[in-house]
């Protein structure tokens, strides 16, 4: 990255992070959905969610790399990586969120957490949205 | 390579960075007592931290730190507080308790105090990559103080830090600037991302400016 760019994108970061009012409620919320199924994101979200899937090496590639990922209405029908236990899972949630703060900057966020897990051989499927909220 | 791509990032900073420094401006009374608190993420993961300025029930974020443990964090704050202090704002560590500062403390104070009313200052940072020391340092040519002292914070988080603690200054009023001058108040209002840095460049092909 060149110095330019980085220093435009660590402005980013610092301005996107202050000056956020709020009560006391934390900056950050959560949505659990039972199951991978049909959800709608706003179309303004999309950018977010994709890009964040997209830096994030193969995981749920497949489900938001098709092509009518762009549609609002956004199919979960296969995971391609999946861990072996929920506690994984949710360290699969954690290092998603963690990513997603430092290449973006944004802090205030909703995260929706999609989870299935698999009774045949104990797997869980995981997938994660992330939401800018308002600042 | 469409100019409106860049021209809508810097638009974008400009914004936001406007409307960091205007809410710092507007949250901040010298009447008000504030708490400066230091939380964790939401899933606790002790390396992700938000110091946040609050009175009653409102909260302002002002920093955010990345990678870094508690102790470090809890550094930072404190550093903050200092600052806060000198500026004439009363801040505290909770609704309970006061922060404490020890004699080293007091002298930095003091040395703030003295060094704030100089013109031309920057905030720059440097990173010891051997000690793992970071500072945080105002200086206008002719002085330093380091505003910060920590250790086991990333350079590119120290970077950011420096940054927002330039809009906070610019939040209140003060004449600072980053080295490279992308903040300031050269033209007697807070001004991010002068418009004649950004009027001749070549983009690269994602729209960012090329140095």
């Amino acid at each position: 990255m060149d110095g330019r760019k980085s220093n435009l994108t660590e402005w980013l970061t610092a301005a996107s992070a202050i000056g956020i009012q709020s009560d006391s409620s934390p900056l950050i919320h959560r949505v659990d959905y039972d199951g991978l199924k049909v959800t709608k994101f706003r179309k303004e979200n999309q950018f977010l969610c994709y890009a964040m899937i997209r830096n994030n090496d193969n995981l749920v590639k497949n489900i938001f790399c098709k092509e009518d990922f762009f549609e609002q209405t956004v199919m979960i029908n296969t995971v391609e990586r999946s861990v072996y236990n929920d506690r994984e899972a949710e360290e699969v949630v954690k290092s998603l969120m963690l990513d997603f703060i430092r290449k973006t900057g944004i802090i205030h966020m909703k995260i929706h957490v999609f989870k299935k897990i698999f009774s045949s051989n104990s797997k869980v499927a995981v997938a994660v949205f992330i939401e800018e909220l308002p600042s | 390579m469409d100019e409106t791509v860049s021209e809508e990032i810097i638009k974008s900073l400009q914004e936001k960075a406007d409307i960091a420094i205007s809410r710092v401006h507007y949250f901040l009374e010298k009447k008000n007592k504030y708490v400066l608190s230091l939380e964790s993420d939401l899933f606790q993961t002790g390396r992700m931290w938000f110091i946040r300025l609050g009175k009653e029930s409102s909260w302002l974020t002002i920093a955010s730190i990345f990678d870094a443990n508690r102790p470090a964090a809890e550094q930072i704050r404190k550093n903050l507080s200092m600052m806060f202090l000198v500026m004439g704002f009363s801040v505290q560590q909770s609704k309970e308790h006061e922060f404490e500062y020890d004699e080293k403390d007091m002298d930095l104070m003091r040395r703030l105090e003295k060094f704030f009313t100089k013109s031309n200052i920057h905030i720059t940072y440097e990173t010891n990559g051997v000690t793992n020391i970071s500072h945080i340092i105002c200086e206008n040519g002719e002085e330093k103080v380091n505003l910060i002292e920590v250790g086991g914070v990333p350079e590119k988080s120290i970077s950011i830090l420096s940054k927002q603690i330039t809009l906070i200054l610019g939040g209140l009023g003060k004449h600072f600037s980053t080295k490279d001058g992308t903040i300031g108040n050269k033209y007697g209002v807070v001004e991010f991302c002068p418009r004649e840095q950004f009027t001749k460049y070549n983009e690269t092909d994602d729209g960012w400016p090329q140095v």
